[in-house]
């Protein structure tokens, strides 16, 4: 088997327990809500089922730091350092790995809302329109906002991992050095952005329609998204996560 | 085989003794082959470099001879055998009138040690 | 006709060259100038005692710490993927995860080293009595061990770094771990370092001895000529040595 495969597989492992408790609160939420239909409404408490999909992207973030944390923690570290693995092998399968993991999670919520959603009739409901606004029109949106929020998710788990790891280049006050790094690291990569942004400001925009709920309903709104933004955001993902692998292959301690 | 080794004192020439005795009381037959330096190194627990020196003296003892690509053999020769053996007992005699004197025995009490030791069918 | 024991290329740059390696950790100094040179085919003892920088100075052979000053070759090269590739690091604390078995760990182990046999595993691992399903969480301090062991010398790796493998093995168990390492090492591609505080039972089997203490080379040789020039044994001059 492929070497990064098999680390990716191990990842996924390793990930194992924190996927099968967040499948227990997401369906405990959703049963949960189920008894609510009645006093909250349906159109409400099918919506409430959605909600986990916020802290599932924090926890997107925070798995990739988690995967690396507890390789020191649980002193497994010298032995993953010491296969013939770069360091940007081991960024990127936990990376992918606590990706795979939000996905997951993710469609998992979606598809409980989904059988939510199914079940109306069974609690006397109607189902509600689905076509309130023309699909069509709304895939543009639909994949931008998805690709957004993945690359959110991305952009956090690296910075996550960076953190880590700039702890782990001096071996002591980890803890320490790690805050104070996340917090140089967020500061630099935001007003960085901004500014590069600006200079690329001369670039095209993408426009795309985007629901908006004002005061004619639920509308189709013209939205642009700057592609200086686009390229900021992976040029400095690109960035980072070069760093990161870098440090994971040479200058980490373990 | 069991090797009893002393760490003191170099490793490769206590091999060699024993393998010397071992050839001497005929333990290994003329012309029969020596386990190899890699089955002794294994089974003593000492570094097969070690081993192989005690080989390489033991051939210029010339009570073995290498084969390339076969193993070490006992020589045929069975007068360097027997040669061997008179030598080995003439050192452990040697040690052990050292040994006596060291005890302040004089050569006299000696052989009257010799004779007692014959009486009582010791000797 | 002499019997050759050595068939390492003469012309490769030596397995392990270590000039002036400094380590610090801190205000500390683990490493403080230590030169040395490991030819291949050598079953080198590092003996000292704890603290005297030996897990230090195998953690950056094997690529996991890097040198504060001085330089580290391995192969010729800077400690890096392609090293690693060659090299087998058993380290004194468990470092397997927990919630692998065996034989889950073997095959992790081989498809990054797709040099391990698995027929000489499944020997060892009789061997040394362990069971392919248990878990790594589950087993003794001593199996644990083993666990290295088997692993490491289902490899064919050039270089094998033992830190400490026989601390917290009872005697019998330790004369098989040495019996083990003399059987399987192969002379003629492979080099091992070993080290650990307790001599007695192993010094036979090391061709060069290094001392070490306080991050420095106290004492170096080859061992038989050690033994011959001061009529003592490796560990009496670990006594002496390093007090």
């Amino acid at each position: 088997m492929n070497m990064f495969v098999s680390l990716y597989l191990k990842e996924l492992r390793a990930s194992r327990n924190i996927f099968l408790i967040c499948v227990a609160v997401i369906l405990g939420c959703d049963i949960f809500l189920v008894t609510r239909t009645a006093s909250w409404g349906y159109w409400n408490a099918m919506a409430a089922s959605l909600i986990p999909l916020v802290p599932l992207i924090f926890l997107g973030m925070v798995q990739a730091y988690l995967l690396i944390n507890d390789e020191w923690k649980a002193g497994t570290a010298p032995f993953l350092r010491s296969l013939p693995i770069s360091g940007w092998g081991i960024v990127s399968a936990k990376m992918l790995a606590a990706f795979t993991v939000w996905v997951a999670l993710s469609l998992i919520t979606l598809a409980f809302s989904g059988i939510f959603y199914a079940c109306a009739p069974w609690f006397s409901y109607e189902w509600l329109p689905l076509n309130l606004l023309p699909w069509s029109r709304l895939i543009a949106f639909i994949v931008i906002f998805v690709l957004g929020i993945s690359g959110a998710v991305l952009f956090g788990s690296i910075i996550a991992q960076m953190t880590f790891l700039l702890g782990r280049i001096v071996n002591r006050f980890n803890k320490l050095i790690s805050t104070v790094a996340s917090l140089v690291l967020v500061y630099v990569t935001t007003k960085g952005g901004d500014w590069l942004a600006g200079l690329l400001s001369f670039l095209p925009k993408i426009t795309f329609e985007a629901p908006n709920t004002g005061e004619g309903g639920l509308t189709l709104v013209k939205q642009t998204l700057p592609t200086a933004a686009v390229f900021v955001f992976v040029l400095e993902l690109v960035l980072l996560f070069l760093a990161a692998g870098w440090i994971m292959g040479k200058k980490a301690e373990s | 085989m069991q090797f009893k080794i002393d760490e003191g004192s170099p490793i490769y020439r206590q091999i060699l003794e024993a393998f010397i005795r071992q050839i001497a009381c005929g333990y290994w037959s003329p012309g029969e082959k020596l386990p190899s330096i890699r089955e002794v190194a294994e089974m003593a627990r000492v570094n097969p470099n070690t081993i192989a020196r005690a080989f390489q003296e033991l051939e210029r003892t010339g009570l073995a001879e290498t084969r390339r690509g076969e193993g070490t053999f006992v020589t045929t020769d069975r007068n360097a055998i027997v040669d061997c053996r008179e030598e080995t007992a003439r050192k452990i005699w040697t040690d052990f009138l050292e040994k006596m004197r060291e005890l302040g025995f004089t050569n006299d009490e000696v052989r009257r040690l010799a004779a007692g030791l014959k009486e009582e069918n010791e000797l | 006709m002499s019997i050759t024991v050595q068939e390492h290329n003469q012309s490769a740059p030596p397995v392990v060259q270590l000039t002036n390696l400094v380590k610090r950790y801190g205000l500390n100094k683990a490493l403080n100038g230590v030169d040395l040179t490991i030819e291949g085919g050598k079953v080198v003892g590092l003996l000292g005692h704890n603290g005297s920088g030996k897990t230090t100075m195998l953690k950056i052979i094997a690529g996991l710490r890097s040198p504060s000053a001085g330089t580290v070759e391995v192969f010729g090269m800077a400690p890096g993927v392609r090293t690693k590739q060659r090299v087998a690091f058993l380290p004194e604390v468990n470092a397997y995860y927990d919630w692998m078995s065996v034989d889950y760990l073997i095959d992790f182990v081989k498809s990054f080293h797709p040099d391990l046999n698995w027929d000489r595993a499944e020997v060892l691992k009789k061997f040394m009595g362990l069971k392919g399903n248990s878990k790594v969480g589950a087993l003794s301090k001593g199996q644990q061990a083993r666990l290295k062991l088997v692993i490491g010398l289902s490899r064919s790796a050039d270089l094998m770094l033992l830190d400490e493998p026989l601390a917290g093995i009872d005697p019998p168990s330790r004369a098989r771990i040495l019996q083990a390492l003399v059987g399987e090492f192969r002379q003629e591609r492979q080099t091992l370092i070993i080290s650990t505080h307790e001599v007695k039972e192993a010094e036979p089997i090391f061709d060069h001895v290094v001392f070490l203490r306080e991050g420095r080379i106290a004492l170096e040789g080859n061992a038989e000529a050690l033994r011959a020039e001061t009529g003592r044994s490796m560990e009496e001059l670990f006594g002496e040595v390093l007090e």
